[in-house]
């Protein structure tokens, strides 16, 4: 930032259309998003229905905007495009050779790749924590690294995943976000990545550790589901879940639960810090009270926007495939019931003000509702939700 | 004339007061986390799950209490309805009072602040201007136009204000998302069950809570075709057609008329190679009317069919009376040879065996059973077993056991079985008897061996053999001694036939003292031993299977299989083995056909709240101002901005406009 002396005209601060702060690049790159898009369409319209296509109309459009408007993204965007493509190219249509082909079995078959997402997201906690304690930048930045890592190769877990469906069996076919063993992926990749955005925005890396900590658990749970219980195996769709409403659905409630996540860790940094007069471990390392708690309302008005969208789509979904887009079953009620409790949320830090520990524990607290909406109903209690009875 | 004016300012204090209550907001969280909290009931409690299990889960008592509050169907329930009514009220309420300060807010420039009210912002600033100089009024107004503010100029005397803003639209989004709320609501009302719940309370109509076909029903238990709004279920038999459906009402149902028939062609499950089912579909055709003709269409999960604002959707499927052929053999002393017989699934029908009466209940039949038959425990290896059905035999008595047999043999452990399972509630699993199945695939060796052991005669010759024997060794040739052996070994036999082991305890119980019984236990089994595995050879013999007199080991282990099943059959509780020999299969499909014109109404919120959130969330509400002052010596630039929020950003975002506006007065310095 400038100061005044230097300045003789104030152009530099004129806030510009976003058009006019695209560079080349941004150009080239939405230009290969585009062609990658028509490649898609030419390869596997047959696919797709007309929703479908519509989808993936959207989805070019949405990751354009996200790379424009947070350029890190476009190189992950290549990254996770290129090893999926070399990944499907050595697949070449059998799933055999996810056995044979090195690179297959030991970085790129999709339950590879999760595994690697898994140690990187462990690791970036740990890095996370090490440079809190010693104040090293490096470390940070170093753990940083390694959270784009693990959210790229989650990723290319996914998308091969994807791949790796239709060779088991076309008939298997479908979009790895179709129950709790994927959705645990896709939950780590979207906390991970909208944690990131913040850290840039933000500009400390010093609450990484607090919101790695909640995508380790997640890893956590994800290991044991695989190793404990075999969750990782391929299994094709019942019949309720074949549907395009799959596709938007489940990823916005995935950035709603991944924006309350990150509010409950903000939470639990700000209850740790505690009162800043006396200056604790944390209260000495962590940016100010002011800023977690600004990124804390950012978070949640960003998950209850998405949350909103979802649980809207849901019931759209809903009126297609049970014949009532309300019918009060548990999974639809509980979303109420998280909707509800952020809405109480917002009302208060909005219209009363109200800040500090009272909103960390309701942020805290309200994690909690999220998760049991999440998988508790899955778990104990029966409805007409058909995925991801544990 | 003081009293009237009293009241009326007393009418209008009141209806401030209630505006007060409804537009607080803390009634407004309030609601919030009662709605949620309700909610919750709703989950852990089952909802519309037959009575008979409630009572069964809570006992008398707890069922009435919970009854009487509507736990069982919570979110239709009066007092749930209420507080969502509240909630609309509060929500309305908050519109009514919030929006026209806020539309006017947003219109509003405020240049008149006062110069006192802007000095006191928190954030703000301000530059001293030599007299010799202008101050650039258009530059100021350019710098804040730059940051994208609407720029309103005052003046007055001495004095410019610069009154800027922007995203004053936010106000909108607040409007939009509580507006949104109320349609939501609205909408849902109009899909709700209240029309039905007040016909009801006024006795109009009456839900049906007994068990009678459609056509006994009582007439007010028929809801008319006009009926704007409903959702309900019906079964209907493959080449059938219905014109109603049925509504669950608590504990009964109500029967709603349709404008059109739905004939049902076809219904069809395929599954993938793994057993699990792919798609479920029904071949569907509707005659109305209205139709030159008949709309045909094949629906899916996910595919629904929609005429004339009603939809029908694939909901579930059953067995639609299917006819089975049926083989009866006789398990015991019955002399009668087995005999077949039709049955129909959800029909009865009688069999007599010797001279009781048997009403056979079938109750269902299943056409692929997926199994996984992989031996080690967490290995998947799923096969289809083959058809199977499930019946009930009510015997005289009134009494009844229920049955699930296999229509072919299964393989366990590598031998081939006939699986039949029996259970005496609905609750409990099956257990299963294993039948041995011959070399030729059929059971007839096995029941032929039974069939021996169950008669009088053959037990006789048998016993005459191991008379023979034991004598042979023994000193005293008496025949008295001889008939008894006989007769002894004859009752014993009989007892193990109709009784199992369990006879022959109580046998050994009655002749032998305490300390004796062991010995005399085993003594009695080797007996019987004896004599089952004479009859045993005698069934090879007849069938001439019986090589160079000693059993093979596949003939060993048969015999194994045969005594093991000889001591269940005393608990299977049937005279007759029921074998499915050929069947005609006719499903049913279960299809929701619903009503809801409040759809678009809700839809249309949902579409009001989504805006509205975003925009609650992403134009933020900002004010800027910056007044010009003359003063004796120069001019005072006093600068001030706030945004209801107090947020970080904006604190970022006036530091900008600070340098800015220092850009284009620092010349003047
Ligand atoms: C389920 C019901 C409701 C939802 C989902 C909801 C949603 C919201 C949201 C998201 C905001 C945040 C606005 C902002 O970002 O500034 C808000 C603000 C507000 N809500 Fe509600 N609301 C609900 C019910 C109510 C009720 C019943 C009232 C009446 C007491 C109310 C009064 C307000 C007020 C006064 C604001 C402050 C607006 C502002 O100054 O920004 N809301 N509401």
């Amino acid at each position: 930032m400038s100061t005044p002396q230097e300045v003789m005209d104030d152009s530099e601060f004129a806030v510009l259309p976003f058009w006019k702060k695209l560079t080349l690049t941004d150009g080239l790159w939405a230009i290969i998003m585009a062609l990658g898009t028509v490649l898609t369409y030419i390869n596997y319209s047959g696919y797709m229905d007309a929703y479908e296509v519509m989808i993936l109309v959207g989805t070019l459009i949405s990751i354009v905007s996200l790379g424009w408007r947070w350029r890190p993204t476009q190189i992950l965007v290549l990254v996770v495009s290129a090893l999926s493509l070399f990944a499907m190219w050595l697949y070449a249509g059998d799933i055999a050779r996810g056995e044979q082909s090195f690179f297959l079995k030991f970085l790129f078959s999709s339950q590879s790749a999760v595994m690697w997402m898994s140690a990187l997201f462990v690791m970036a906690t740990v890095a996370y924590f090490w440079g809190l304690t010693t104040r090293s930048d490096f470390i940070n930045r170093v753990a940083s690294g390694m959270t784009w890592c693990a959210a790229a190769m989650g990723l290319v877990g996914l998308m091969v995943r994807w791949l790796e469906s239709y060779l088991i069996n076309p008939d298997y076919g479908h979009i790895p976000v179709s129950n709790l063993y994927e959705v645990f992926i896709l939950f780590s990749i979207v906390t991970a990545l909208l944690y990131l955005y913040y850290e840039q925005r933000s500009g400390t890396k010093t609450l990484g550790g607090f919101v790695l900590l909640i995508i380790s658990a997640a890893v956590g749970f994800l290991l044991w589901y695989a190793f404990g219980k075999e969750a990782h195996i391929i299994q094709p769709l019942v019949p309720a879940l074949q549907s395009y409403w799959m596709k938007i659905h489940v990823p916005a409630n995935f950035i709603g639960y991944g924006c309350f996540a990150i509010a409950a860790m903000l939470g639990v940094a700000l209850l740790l810090i505690g009162d800043r007069s006396k200056r604790g471990f944390f209260a000495s390392r962590l940016p100010d009270v002011a800023v977690i708690d600004d990124l804390q309302y950012k978070a949640i008005a960003l998950g209850f926007a998405f949350f909103t969208l979802a649980t809207i789509l849901g019931a759209l979904w809903a009126a297609e495939a049970w014949g009532s887009y309300w019918s009060w079953d548990p999974k639809e009620t509980w979303a109420l019931i998280v909707w509800l409790n952020y809405a109480a949320w917002l009302h208060m830090r909005l219209t009363k003000g109200w800040r500090g520990a009272t909103m960390a524990w309701w942020s805290v607290i309200g994690l909690f509702v999220t998760i049991f909406a999440f998988l508790g109903v899955n778990m104990f209690l029966s409805g007409l939700h058909s995925y991801g009875e544990l | 004339m003081v009293a009237a004016s009293k009241t009326k300012r007393n009418q209008h204090s009141t209806s401030r007061r209630l505006l007060e209550f409804f537009g607080s907001m803390n009634l407004a969280i309030t609601l919030l986390v009662v709605i949620a909290i309700a909610s919750v009931i709703g989950t852990v409690l089952q909802q519309n799950q037959p009575y008979n299990d409630y009572i069964i889960k809570f006992g008398p008592f707890w069922f009435e209490v919970f009854d009487k509050l509507q736990l069982y169907d919570v979110y239709h329930a009066l007092w749930f309805l209420v507080i969502l009514a509240f909630l609309v009220i509060s929500t309305s309420t908050c519109i009514y009072r919030n929006t026209p300060t806020m539309l006017r807010e947003m219109r509003q420039w405020r240049e008149h602040i006062s110069r006192k009210s802007l000095a006191a912002f928190h954030l703000k600033a301000e530059w001293q201007i030599p007299s010799n100089t202008v101050v650039p009024i258009e530059g100021l107004e350019q710098a804040l136009t730059n940051r994208g503010y609407k720029v309103k100029r005052h003046v007055q005397d001495t004095t410019t204000t610069l009154a800027a803003k922007r995203g004053v639209y936010n106000r909108i989004g607040y409007i939009l998302t509580h507006a949104a709320i109320v349609v939501i609501c609205i909408g849902g009302l109009l899909d709700g069950n209240i029309p039905i719940m007040l016909s009801e309370r006024l006795g109009n109509i009456q839900v049906e809570t007994r068990d009678v076909s459609v056509s006994k029903m009582d007439k007010k238990s028929f809801l008319p075709v006009e009926n704007p709004s409903y959702r309900g279920n019906i079964t209907i038999p493959e080449n059938q057609a219905a014109s109603f459906i049925f509504l669950s009402v608590r504990d009964g149902v109500l029967v709603q008329h349709l404008p059109f028939t739905v004939e049902v062609k076809d219904f069809r499950i395929t599954h993938y190679d793994n057993g699990q089912p792919k798609s479920y579909e029904s071949d569907l055709v509707i005659y109305d009317d209205d139709l030159d003709q008949p709309i045909e269409q094949t629906i899916s999960v996910n595919h629904p069919l929609i005429h004339k604002g009603i939809t029908i959707y694939q909901a579930s499927f059953g067995d639609g009376g299917s006819k089975l052929k049926l083989r009866a053999w006789p398990l015991g002393a019955s002399q009668n040879k087995s005999f077949t017989l039709q049955g129909t699934v959800k029909r009865n029908t009688d069999i007599t065996i010797g001279d009781e009466k048997i009403v056979l209940e079938i109750g269902d039949f299943r056409k692929f059973n997926i199994h996984n038959l992989a031996q080690e425990a967490g290995a998947k290896d799923f096969k289809n077993v083959g058809p199977s059905f499930q019946f009930k035999l009510r015997r005289s008595d009134g009494d009844a056991l229920e049955y699930n047999n296999y229509m072919s043999p299964i393989k366990v452990e590598g031998r081939l079985f006939m699986l039949s399972g029996v259970r005496s509630t609905p609750g409990e699993a099956f257990n299963y008897i294993h039948l041995p199945v011959g070399p030729d695939g059929s059971l007839k060796r096995f029941l032929r061996f039974l069939e021996l052991v169950h008669s009088d005669a053959a037990m006789l010759k048998v016993a005459k053999g191991i008379a023979d024997i034991t004598l042979s060794v023994a000193s005293n040739k008496d025949p008295k001694v001889r008939q008894q052996i006989i007769d002894r070994t004859v009752e014993l036999g009989r007892l193990f036939a109709r009784g199992g082991f369990a006879a022959i305890e109580k046998a050994v119980d009655r002749s032998f003292a305490k300390e004796k019984r062991m010995e005399g236990f085993r003594a009695y089994m080797n007996i019987i031993r004896v004599q089952l595995a004479a009859l045993f050879e005698r069934t090879l013999r007849e069938a001439g299977e019986y090589k160079n007199d000693q059993l093979t080991p596949r003939q060993e282990q048969f015999y194994e299989d045969a005594v093991t099943v000889l001591t269940a059959l005393p608990h299977y509780g049937s005279p007759i083995y029921l074998q499915l020999t050929d069947f005609e299969h006719i499903e049913a499909t279960g299809l929701e056909i619903t009503r809801s014109p409040g759809k678009y109404i809700v839809y249309l919120g949902c579409t009001l709240l989504l805006v509205g959130v975003f925009m609650l969330f992403y134009i933020h509400p900002r004010r800027v101002w910056v007044m010009v002052t003359k003063t004796g010596q120069g001019a005072t630039v006093l600068c001030g901005g706030s945004d209801h929020r107090k947020s970080p950003d904006f604190e970022r975002e006036f530091g900008i406009i600070r340098l800015a506006l220092s850009a284009r007065l620092k010349p003047l310095v």
